[in-house]
């Protein structure tokens, strides 16, 4: 009698751990699938944005020039050039859109990666010399759209 | 009030403050002995002119004397590794002054200590423009330092250590700079809060 009691609570205990088990498993593989879906979701989210060409612009006053605004742009464009290489500087697409030789105001535009927005204002503002002469580049504003910094420059 | 904490102006003062001025720094920190000569110019373009002490330490022996001065910023420059370790610990709420020279210095046990006695690290800007091969390794560290900042919750101030005009630095520039290297904007608020807490507590 003792025998056929404790191999039924043998039974039960080994029934019950065997569905706890696959309970736990099944929990396991819906929280695993939750988290690549949302990691996936994630990591396209950051790609994206990566390859995403973002259009910048930036307000900039030069102190101190003497100069044409083609001879200007070719300083900007060495700068990059030597801050983040030639390709790097390539896919930043800087373009000279205002410049004004009276009030040494000028806009940039930036079309590509976002990261470009960062590099080209670390190499704006560590332009000092070129062929000898010195001058300062201030970036004043950035923004998205040419509207507002038009009024700013004028 | 926008302020550089140390500049080293070495010739035509005349044209340097008038670059200050356009530039719209209002107070400048210059060297002790340099004050007088400066003063003509800048009483003009209305710049302010605060004295400022460099004193370099090196086998971690500081002048007595330099602890009691007044109305004056004073800057320990550390020379040598030693140094640079006993500094924060000899001179609590000290200005620490990291340039090309001793940045190697300073790694994440100095800033450790920088933050726990409540020192201020005075950063030279000056190495960022010189064209040299150690500029390079000079950025490096000054990304690292911007990681350590955070880390630490350092007190800093940023100095443009310029001797020509051109070396000087627009508050918009700095600005624009720190961003990019990763600094956040509280971070650099901070900073400029506490360049204008030393100007104040030597004008007052």
């Amino acid at each position: 009698m003792i025998n056929l009691i404790s191999i039924v609570v043998a039974l039960i205990l080994a029934t019950t751990s065997f569905a706890l088990s696959i309970l736990v498993l099944m929990r396991i593989l819906r929280v695993e699938k939750l988290l690549l879906f949302i990691g996936s979701r994630a990591i396209e989210r950051v790609a994206r944005r990566r390859l995403k060409l973002v259009k910048r612009y930036i307000l900039f006053e030069v102190h101190g020039f003497e100069g044409s605004a083609e001879e200007l742009i070719n300083i900007i464009n060495r700068a990059l050039g030597r801050e983040i290489g030639r390709i790097g500087a390539a896919q930043c697409n800087v373009r000279l859109v205002l410049f004004s030789p009276t009030s040494l105001r000028g806009v940039l535009r930036i079309r590509g990666p976002y990261i470009c927005m960062h590099q080209v204002l670390l190499a704006l503002t560590t332009i000092r010399d070129f062929n000898g002469k010195k001058f300062i580049i201030v970036p004043l504003r950035a923004s998205g759209s040419l509207k507002k910094l038009r009024k700013l420059f004028s | 009030m926008r302020i550089d904490l140390m500049v080293q102006p070495v010739e035509n003062f005349e044209k340097f403050i008038d670059v200050v001025h356009r530039l719209g720094i209002r107070v400048i920190g210059v060297s002790k002995d340099l004050v007088p000569e400066i003063e003509k110019y800048s009483r003009t373009k209305n710049v302010k002119v605060v004295p400022r002490v460099i004193v370099d330490v090196s086998k971690s022996k500081i002048p007595r004397h330099v602890l009691t001065l007044r109305n004056c910023i004073v800057g320990f420059r550390p020379l040598d590794a030693l140094s640079a370790r006993r500094i924060p610990i000899l001179v609590r709420r000290s200005i620490i002054i990291f340039d090309g020279s001793n940045i190697k210095f300073l790694d994440d046990s100095e800033a450790h200590l920088i933050a726990e006695n409540e020192c201020t690290v005075e950063f030279s800007l000056r190495e960022l423009l010189s064209t040299e091969r150690n500029r390079d390794f000079y950025i490096r560290r000054a990304a690292k330092f911007m990681e350590l900042i955070q880390k630490y919750s350092l007190r800093v101030v940023f100095s443009s250590f310029a001797k020509y005009w051109w070396e000087l630095w627009h508050p918009r520039s700095l600005y624009a700079l720190l961003r990019s290297l990763r600094l956040p904007r509280d971070y650099i608020r901070r900073s400029m809060i506490l360049s204008q807490e030393y100007v104040m507590r030597v004008l007052s």
